[in-house]
């Protein structure tokens, strides 16, 4: 083995940077802090296969990596009924007259008051992870693993069971959602405020 | 009636709505739309101020997500927490050695 592994080490000098990386794709503190422990645990009992080839905290990673795709499969693949929890209202768009499909009224996306250090704010950083926990889950799931980990949608597909056309569809779902929350929550608010 | 099926219906199949633009602007996040269906899109935003703001504020999102993504190795863990999870993997090393 050309670089030993140091499990003694583990906890002191990756314990932080897995957990951020958990937290930013997961949303949920608990669900992150167990992801960490399970990818330690995992990763103990794999030790033999690691080869040097990769970084300590690289490999790690890896493992984690896997793990986040393997809570989302399990999260699509609960109940319907689960499914529903926290699911906005999604009439976003009118249902019925000429006007059928362009935004309701009080539904329209307003002007933000972009503020530029928002995300370094813990305030902001609270709201979108509420935001991201509201979407129904099989969203989330879609969103997360395109745009946070940045698979390919043919591989989100394969690894969530969807086809394309439901992808995409979701995607939309998440981003029409997303964008309502954090108006409601934040940008709009804010602007009131000033 | 003929009114309505003659000029009503082609008026409405050109107008694009906002949720076929809405989903359109969605992908265009991620693989080119065809020459055909971006034409069709820049029509509507030109006309529609609601689906403007939202293609912008689609683009402050990727921004925030990529900030988020940075984000990563920023976050502190809890230090009990930390000395927790060492503590299991040395119980779990030592375990090993026993066997």
């Amino acid at each position: 083995m050309a670089i030993p592994l140091k499990p003694e080490k583990w906890a002191q000098e990756h314990s932080d940077y897995l957990y951020g990386y958990a937290i930013t794709r997961i949303y949920v503190k608990d669900d992150a802090l167990d992801l960490v422990q399970e990818t330690f645990y995992s990763a103990l009992k794999a030790r033999e296969s690691f080869k040097g080839d990769s970084s300590e905290r690289t490999w790690l990673i890896a493992i984690l990596k896997r793990k986040i795709i393997d809570y989302y499969r399990k999260k699509v693949s609960r109940k319907e009924s689960e499914l529903q929890q926290g699911c906005a209202d999604e009439n976003y768009f009118t249902t019925s007259g000429f006007w059928e499909g362009h935004w309701k009224e009080e539904r329209m996306p307003k002007t933000w008051a972009y503020t530029e250090n928002s995300i370094e704010n813990e305030e902001f950083e609270a709201i979108l992870k509420k935001c991201m926990e509201l979407l129904p889950s099989k969203a989330g799931a879609c969103f997360t693993l395109k745009v946070m980990e940045e698979y390919s949608s043919e591989e989100v597909c394969k690894e969530l069971g969807i086809t394309a056309s439901n992808l995409w569809t979701m995607m939309h779902r998440v981003k029409l959602q997303l964008r309502e929350c954090l108006e409601i929550n934040w940008f709009g608010k804010k602007k009131r405020e000033h | 009636m003929n009114i309505k099926k003659q000029i009503w219906k082609p008026a409405q199949d050109f107008m694009m709505s906002c949720e076929k633009a809405t989903h359109l602007l969605t992908k265009a996040q991620y693989q080119q739309l065809s020459f055909f269906k971006r034409l069709h899109l820049r029509i509507h935003l030109l006309t529609c101020e609601a689906c403007t703001q939202f293609a912008k504020q689609l683009k402050y999102l990727s921004f925030i997500f990529d900030k988020l993504k940075k984000s990563a190795d920023k976050v502190k863990l809890d230090e009990n927490y930390k000395a927790d999870i060492q503590e299991n993997i040395q119980r779990i090393i030592q375990n090993e050695k026993k066997d």
